[in-house]
């Protein structure tokens, strides 16, 4: 299990890149990164929403409430051009990251 | 079925939030954990272990109200508006009536006057053929914050679109407050003093914003 500081430092990157193809609610982008990373990062809502708020207010995210065929009304996150500028270079800080951790502590893929 | 929206409002208390984004806030964590809940339903689970797990989603309500309504109320020092369109229109305004006024105040002093002798226009042609350079500024320091090519062409021509602001609001109180009958009987000369004043200066901004509408970084509008 991945520790929760690194989990946090890693979880900007995993809510732009399951937005990346599609608008997602919050419980899909939380079910989505827990199922991409195979449970290895696991999002609360109050882990969760606090950090949409604060992506959205820096214009990364825009969230808007839509209503779904069974009626169903939620509000979905889609990424702005910002949020999508910032993930390349997220993207490139990490495996920097990773490059160097696996010279330095001899980290190896698993 | 629990009624998520009194639970949640329940446990979080009062949060430093409008009364409109509160209800969102509450109605989207709501959604969120009756997701959760007919998930688990779905699984198996029993009815009251579903809520158990879906309450448990929080440790801490209320520090969860206190950091959301953190992250709704902050800022960031300023937002992007002001930082792409108000703060460089506004001190390009600034600049370039100070600019005006000193050429103003040099060329009414006729001992310290290099416009001693020159046409009563000089100092306004003076000021008029800077400007692209008061243009260039503000579409700079727009593109600079990030702003898209509208917040550049609309924070380059701030100073001509204040000065409309200003005039029309003169010819308004003119028309209908003071009611001068000069500007009642001349509509369209006192419109003339709208070429000076806005027209010209804003092809002149304009002149020196438009390069920095072309130059785009990467991944801007």
């Amino acid at each position: 299990m991945i520790r929760t500081e690194l989990k946090r430092g890693t979880a900007e990157l995993a809510i732009l890149s399951v937005l990346e193809h599609e608008p997602l609610h919050g419980y899909e982008i939380a079910r989505q990164i827990e199922e991409q990373s195979k449970g290895a990062l696991q999002f609360t809502l109050a882990a969760l929403y606090p950090m949409l708020y604060r992506m959205e207010n820096r214009g990364w995210l825009k969230g808007a409430w839509k209503t779904a065929a069974n009626g169903r009304r939620r509000r979905c996150y889609r990424l702005m051009p910002r949020g999508r500028t910032m993930l390349q270079p997220l993207r490139e800080e990490w495996a920097n990251l990773f490059r160097v951790m696996r010279r330095v502590a001899k980290v190896s893929h698993a | 079925m629990p009624d998520w929206n009194r639970l949640i409002s329940e446990r979080m208390g009062t949060l430093a939030l409008p009364r409109e984004v509160r209800g969102e806030v509450v109605a989207e964590l709501a959604t969120h954990l009756e997701e959760l809940y007919q998930s688990c339903r779905a699984g198996g689970t029993s009815e009251s272990r579903a809520i158990e797990i879906a309450l448990s989603q929080a440790a801490d309500w209320q520090e969860l109200g206190r950091e959301i309504s953190d992250a709704k109320n902050e800022e960031g020092g300023m937002n992007d508006r002001s930082k792409q369109f108000w703060l460089p229109g506004l001190v390009t305004l600034t600049a370039s009536m100070l600019w005006l006024m000193m050429l103003q105040r040099v060329s009414w002093n006729p001992e310290r006057s290099s416009f001693h002798g020159s046409p009563p226009l000089m100092p306004y042609l003076i000021w008029l053929i800077t400007q692209p350079v008061f243009g260039a500024c503000a579409a700079y320091l727009s593109r600079r914050a990030g702003g898209s090519r509208r917040s550049r062409l609309a924070a380059g021509l701030f100073p001509s679109m204040a000065m409309l602001g200003v005039l029309v609001f003169a010819l308004l109180t003119g028309l209908f407050v003071e009611k001068n009958p000069f500007i009642w009987k001349h509509p369209g000369y006192v419109a003339l003093g709208f070429l000076p004043w806005v027209i010209f200066p804003a092809i002149s901004l304009l002149i020196g914003t438009v390069p920095f509408l072309k130059m785009t970084k990467p991944g801007q509008a």
